[in-house]
């Protein structure tokens, strides 16, 4: 497959994805654009020296994941506090069921970035636990404790709107 | 796309997953990244690419004294030079102590590093390797411009010491001191003055 070839592939296969993955850190649909647009130019510059074709999606959400921390300062502070609450609400199915996508995904982004971010990882169901703490650089058991208190945190604000 | 029902998904969780899918791209944002196609196909096979750009750096890292233990100027002659190259980091984003616990976690040197630097915001981090000789650089942007920390194991040159010594390697300036866990190679593109501040 020639590289313009493997670049529409890419491009068919995890733009969407990455698109969403993008949105949920910026939080604007410009910026998240612009972020997949730098992600892929970076890619067309350097993909062809990738080996392995099935690290081609790590290494796409990675350089995506890169490019946003490298423009914006994290300001959230790591809260990983053992005594925040864990257990999971309970939310109204058929309510949430009214609530439409871009309305998740403002309630997503009142997370912080480090619960926000496996959250959206974990939704998207591109990653596994595993391929979740590889991208974060965190261990898996951080990543599990994450995600619990990231989905309680949620669950709480669609519950209180 | 996964098709089959996440196991780990209880009934809320896939209300929501299904919710973000439904989240779609601008929809002329797939023209513009295909418009970021490359245009013609490598004339280099991909693997040859790879250990060409492998051999670059390594020659660019790998200085011309083989004498041991090397004099610093050899690694801040090298060093800089690879500053100027388009190198990328590893680890961005992260504060200070987790950039040393990972670079720790990849066996590379990590010493303690002055307040007045520590202080700063670091941009990130990555391990290199000069002369078989393994270092960390992380980087800084301060309010006088950046700032690359490059630690060697203590003990790595033996012209350094306690004292702060400087140079100039092309538009770099250079400090280089031994602490009691590490030999310091910091670069600064701000001039000598503003790296005797970061002391």
């Amino acid at each position: 497959m020639d590289r313009e070839a493997a670049f529409r592939e890419a491009v068919d296969a995890h733009y969407q994805a990455l698109f969403r993955y993008a949105l949920s850190l910026s939080q604007n649909e410009p910026d998240a654009s612009d972020l997949v647009q730098q992600t892929y130019a970076i890619y067309a510059r350097k993909g062809h020296q990738l080996r392995d074709p099935l690290r081609v999606k790590a290494w796409l959400f990675t350089t995506l994941r890169r490019e946003f921390f490298a423009t914006r300062r994290r300001s959230a502070r790591f809260s990983d506090d053992p005594d925040e609450v864990a257990a999971l609400p309970a939310v109204d199915i058929q309510r949430l069921d009214g609530i439409d996508g871009e309305t998740l995904m403002a309630a997503l982004g009142r997370l912080p970035v480090e619960y926000r971010e496996p959250l959206t990882l974990f939704y998207l169901e591109e990653h596994s636990y595993q391929a979740i703490a590889t991208l974060l650089e965190i261990p898996i058991g951080t990543v599990m404790s994450r995600l619990s208190r990231a989905k309680a945190r949620l669950r709480k604000l669609l519950n209180d709107d | 796309m996964m098709t089959e029902p996440n196991p780990d998904f209880d009934p809320t969780d896939a209300v929501i997953a299904r919710k973000l899918r439904d989240v779609l791209p601008p929809a002329d944002l797939r023209r513009q990244l295909l418009a970021l196609a490359p245009e013609a196909p490598s004339r280099w096979p991909a693997w040859l690419m790879s250990i060409g750009a492998g051999a670059v750096i390594a020659l660019v890292l790998i200085g011309s004294s083989l004498l041991s233990p090397p004099d610093s100027s050899a690694a801040v002659r090298d060093l800089a030079r690879f500053l100027d190259s388009s190198f990328e980091l590893t680890v961005v984003g992260r504060p200070l102590p987790e950039l040393k616990a990972w670079l720790a976690a990849k066996g590379h040197p990590t010493g303690a590093i002055p307040p007045a630097l520590a202080a700063k915001v670091p941009e990130g981090c990555r391990l290199l390797e000069w002369n078989g000789i393994q270092a960390s650089l992380i980087c800084f942007e301060t309010p006088s411009g950046v700032v690359h920390l490059v630690t060697f194991p203590a003990g790595t040159f033996r012209d350094l010491s306690s004292t702060p010594r400087f140079a100039q390697s092309g538009l770099w300036s250079a400090v280089m001191w031994r602490s009691a866990d590490a030999d310091f190679l910091r670069f600064g593109d701000s001039g000598a003055e503003s790296q005797r501040l970061l002391l």
